[in-house]
């Protein structure tokens, strides 16, 4: 094919050509060209030659050694990513300690965990369908933790309208060889993001031994009380879920925790929607079944502070190495709530202390609701 | 082993390729029919590669079907027992396919009329049963009207288990097959032959993973969220059916392709499959473009057996009712199918009563000008568009929740993005809420895509078009409407054994190939 013929061709159909003698004079032409099959392997081999190194360099599916070229590891899918680097440690680590949570808990660093083995495998978006897969499925790989981590999210204990979803096969997520490692446009894409700086998380980054580091410069947080969204109903149904946990993992130990939530948001998007006592019944139901139950979002020093998070739902890694403190014994800065410690009303009486003190700082006090009747507007189980 | 897999494009294909012309080197070995031999072997490891238990029937099959295959045509000269043996061999095959294709659904409807709960294990369907049935049955009414030739078992195997037809089709004749291999040109390998199959089976693959498996992502999306009983817009509703409509095309056409691509490397030419279907301007244009080779099958095993049209006008549509309900049926256990085969009988039957009508005021269809051929065409692809719903959707609830939407009784809204261009259609009552976080479809990439890709349906010549002169169909695909400057520009497009094309082909092989294994972001919005 001849541009100049192509164009030559097409703009002088003015002067009628019959299209038979048009075209056999381009096959003369060409007669003695042909495909050039040396050509084509030379050119398809550069073209799969560079995606692969540029993806075998950065790596961004953790398949066999990270980042090598820039250290920076992001998230762009911790189920596929934690899931490779978990098949690929798993053997030489002898995990005895497993995180297990939403986003919110992915920027807790395992090497915090002194004299344990912790994987981290807390992903963006874990309800607690995911937790119960990837906890079976560490299961399946012979691990056998002593200690397991929870991280709770109030949000599992309201009422939502959950589409159901297919299955999940966590096998099917590690990634099955080299080929689709490196030789895949979406990993270009990745490993081109990753080159850029472009990280899916403003807040953090793992780093050349996949741990989170906290971005020099996140986004600034700026707190603000707001008109709260609608109001939800209760519903713990999760509760047993979260529960049940323990018998894939029975003879570990079990600490669940609440990660923080800036006092703001709890102002708004909890205290404001009437969720409180809901949320504090379900942390209080599983502090019966955990060994341990910390609660970390009510106001203190750390969610009162707008430079520890970027959103007012992801705290920094140097919050999180105080949390990690905390679940481990140590004390702290009066930063969390021992839930299983105290009886339900002791606990809801410290925690709307606290969020009543907040309020009064902020000179916020008309938000207050004096009443100290519990109030859970609970689903109707019987119309379930 | 899927065609659009490494271990297919890097390891087996070329050393099928380049075993075959090895032995096909040395005289003595074709008269020994070697390169037959390795083909067959070739067959039976693709076959067998994703699940070898899939082997022992097609072997059963392919050995029951010969051997009667081989009575019909050398023992028995007429009388009854030929007739019994074909009508055995039919009750044979017709038995194999209802049980591992039909038995669950069957079962599952006795149930439901009688109330009963009669548990039957589930059947995994073989892979490809739907279509080695369907040779065998016409090789069989061949035998049976003594056309068929005295092929060899090795031949005959050959003829169901050639890799690149064996699972998706096309359906092959073994007229139109089995007698390339007794042409010893065959056997000489030439690098034109490849290059031109290759560049095929590359056409094939790109339409495949970069077109249907793309827009296969949002038209997934707009069905799953519909089956799970979500409200989709109108916006989504169109897109879902769209989508679905552009995947099935660039699939299915894809890997047809892909096998006459692969076929055409050996030096087998493979019948057409696919002319530009959405390019139709009536339903019995579609469907003589449209998986050309099963339209064959039907008419000549089924259609013309039933009577076809010699036997009155309402015999006529009947016949064809009841074809396109068995046509239907044949691409799944499901009443959607059955309700898109009847309603593309219906079609058929309106459109042969309108070209009756317009015959009977004396108008010559031929001459139809371009506005008459435009709506013809809308109204074709519209009616398409419709029946794929029915197919895709598991359901019929399902299907017609996504037809009401795109009828606009949940209201029409567009994409937001729309909106400063067709902001003065809000005064008719059109809003601009078109895509909900709850589906989670992009709506600019899927508008765009569905564009681009209905542009491409629409308005570039096929694969075998592109070919030119170098077409490696068994038959020419012909363009019916195509005045003389497009098809003069489309000339000098055309493929051409040359420099030009040799880099073009690697990229579309290198782009191909990385886009083998999807990897997505995780998007999350709660958390």
């Amino acid at each position: 094919m001849n541009i100049r013929d192509v164009a030559s061709g097409f703009f002088r159909l003015g002067k009628r050509q019959s299209l038979r003698s048009q075209t056999i004079k381009v096959y003369q032409k060409n007669k003695d060209s042909e495909f050039n099959f040396g050509l084509y392997g030379l050119i398809t081999f550069l073209l799969l030659g560079s995606v692969a190194g540029i993806n075998w360099l950065i790596d961004p599916l953790w398949y066999s050694h990270g980042n090598i070229l820039t250290g920076q590891n992001f998230a762009f899918n911790e189920r596929i990513t934690k899931t490779n680097l978990f098949l690929r440690t798993k053997d030489k680590v002898n995990y005895d300690c497993i995180i297990i949570g939403s986003s919110r808990v992915t920027a807790l660093r395992p090497s915090e965990f002194k004299n344990k083995k912790c994987f981290n495998y807390a992903l963006k978006g874990g309800e607690i369908p995911d937790f119960v897969n990837y906890a079976k499925f560490i299961k399946e790989q012979g691990v056998k933790p002593k200690i397991v981590y929870i991280g709770v999210d109030g949000m599992n204990f309201v009422e939502k309208k959950r589409t159901e979803q297919p299955p999940l096969d966590i096998k099917s997520l590690a990634t099955q060889s080299p080929l689709q490692a490196y030789l895949s446009s979406d990993v270009l894409l990745f490993s081109t993001m990753t080159i850029l700086g472009l990280s899916p998380d403003p807040g953090n980054y793992y780093d050349k031994n996949f741990e989170p580091v906290d971005f020099e410069n996140p986004p600034t947080y700026n707190p603000e009380f707001y008109k709260p969204l609608e109001t939800q109903k209760c519903d713990l149904a999760s509760v047993k879920a979260f529960a049940d946990l323990r018998q894939v993992f029975p003879q570990a130990k079990f600490v669940g925790y609440v990660p923080p939530i800036s006092a703001w948001s709890i102002i708004n998007d909890t205290y404001n929607r009437n969720l409180v006592d809901c949320y504090l019944l379900g942390y209080h139901q599983l502090a019966q079944t955990y060994d341990a139950m910390y609660d970390f979002t009510a106001p203190s020093v750390i969610t009162k502070n707008p430079d520890n998070t970027f959103d007012g739902s992801h705290f920094s890694v140097k919050v999180n190495n105080k949390i990690a403190a905390v679940l481990q014994g140590g004390s702290g800065e009066d930063i969390e709530i021992r839930v299983d410690q105290y009886s339900f009303d002791e606990y809801r009486k410290i925690y709307r202390q606290k969020l009543r003190d907040f309020l009064d700082q902020n000179n916020e006090l008309q938000l207050w609701q004096a009443s100290d009747e519990l109030s859970v507007d609970m689903v109707d189980v019987e119309k379930q | 082993m899927l065609f659009n897999s490494f271990e297919f494009v890097f390891l087996f294909l070329p050393i099928t390729i380049a075993v075959f012309f090895w032995l096909a080197r040395d005289e003595q070995r074709i008269k020994r029919q070697n390169p037959i031999t390795w083909l067959v072997l070739a067959s039976f490891f693709f076959y067998g590669w994703w699940n070898p238990l899939n082997l022992p029937l097609i072997i059963i099959s392919m050995l029951v079907n010969y051997g009667l295959g081989y009575l019909l045509g050398n023992v028995f000269e007429r009388g009854k027992k030929k007739k019994l043996i074909f009508i055995l061999g039919i009750i044979f095959n017709l038995g194999l396919i209802c049980y591992f294709k039909y038995a669950n659904f069957i079962v599952d409807n006795i149930n439901q009329v009688t109330g009963n709960d009669i548990i039957i294990p589930t059947i995994v369907i073989p892979l490809g049963i739907s279509f080695y049935t369907f040779q065998q049955i016409a090789y069989l009414v061949d035998a049976y009207r003594g056309e068929t030739k005295e092929y060899n078992l090795q031949q005959y195997v050959l003829f169901v288990l050639f890799f690149p037809q064996l699972i998706a089709g096309p359906i092959v004749h073994h007229k139109e097959v089995l007698p390339q291999f007794e042409n010893s040109e065959l056997y000489k390998f030439n690098k034109q032959t490849l290059a031109i199959g290759l560049s095929i089976f590359i056409a094939g693959l790109f339409k495949k993973v970069i077109f249907a498996d793309r827009i296969a992502e949002y038209s997934n999306l707009a069905f799953t969220a519909a089956s799970q009983g979500v409200d989709l817009t109108f916006s989504e509703s169109w897109v879902g059916a769209l989508g679905y409509t552009l995947q099935l095309y660039f699939d299915f056409s894809g890997y047809s392709d892909m096998a006459i691509g692969a076929a055409y490397m050996l030096g087998i030419r493979l019948p057409l499959n696919f002319n530009s279907p959405y390019k139709a301007i009536s339903i019995v244009d579609f469907w003589r473009r449209w998986h050309i080779t099963l339209s064959h099958f039907l008419r000549d095993y089924l259609y013309i057996p039933l009577g076809g049209s010699r036997k009155g006008s309402l015999r006529r549509y009947l016949n064809l009712v009841i074809t396109m309900l068995l046509g239907g049926l044949w691409h799944g256990a499901g009443w959607t199918f059955v309700f898109w085969g009847g309603l593309h009988g219906i079609y058929l039957v309106i459109n042969h009563l309108y070209r009756s009508l317009r015959q009977a005021l004396g108008h010559n269809l031929r001459n139809d000008g371009w506005l008459l051929r435009g709506l013809g065409w809308l109204t074709t692809f519209l009616a398409v568009v419709i029946s794929w719903v029915f197919f895709r959707a598991n359901n019929f609830a399902t299907a017609i929740s996504i037809l009401k939407s795109m009828f606009g009784f949940n209201g029409i809204q567009l994409a937001p993005f729309l909106e400063s261009y067709l902001g003065f259609l809000r005064n008719i009552g059109v809003g601009f809420f078109g895509f909900s976080v709850n589906v989670g479809i992009s709506q600019k990439y899927a508008t765009f895509g569905i564009l681009i890709l209905l542009f491409i349906a629409w308005c570039t010549p096929n694969t075998q078009q592109w070919m030119g002169k170098y077409n490696p169909t068994l038959t020419e695909p012909i363009e019916y409407y195509q005045s003389q400057w497009q098809r003069q520009f489309w000339q000098y497009l055309s493929w051409r054994p040359n420099t030009i094309w040799t880099i073009i082909v690697a990229g579309l092989t290198s782009l191909s190939l990385l886009c083998f294994s999807r990897v997505s972001e995780f998007l999350y919005f709660q958390f």
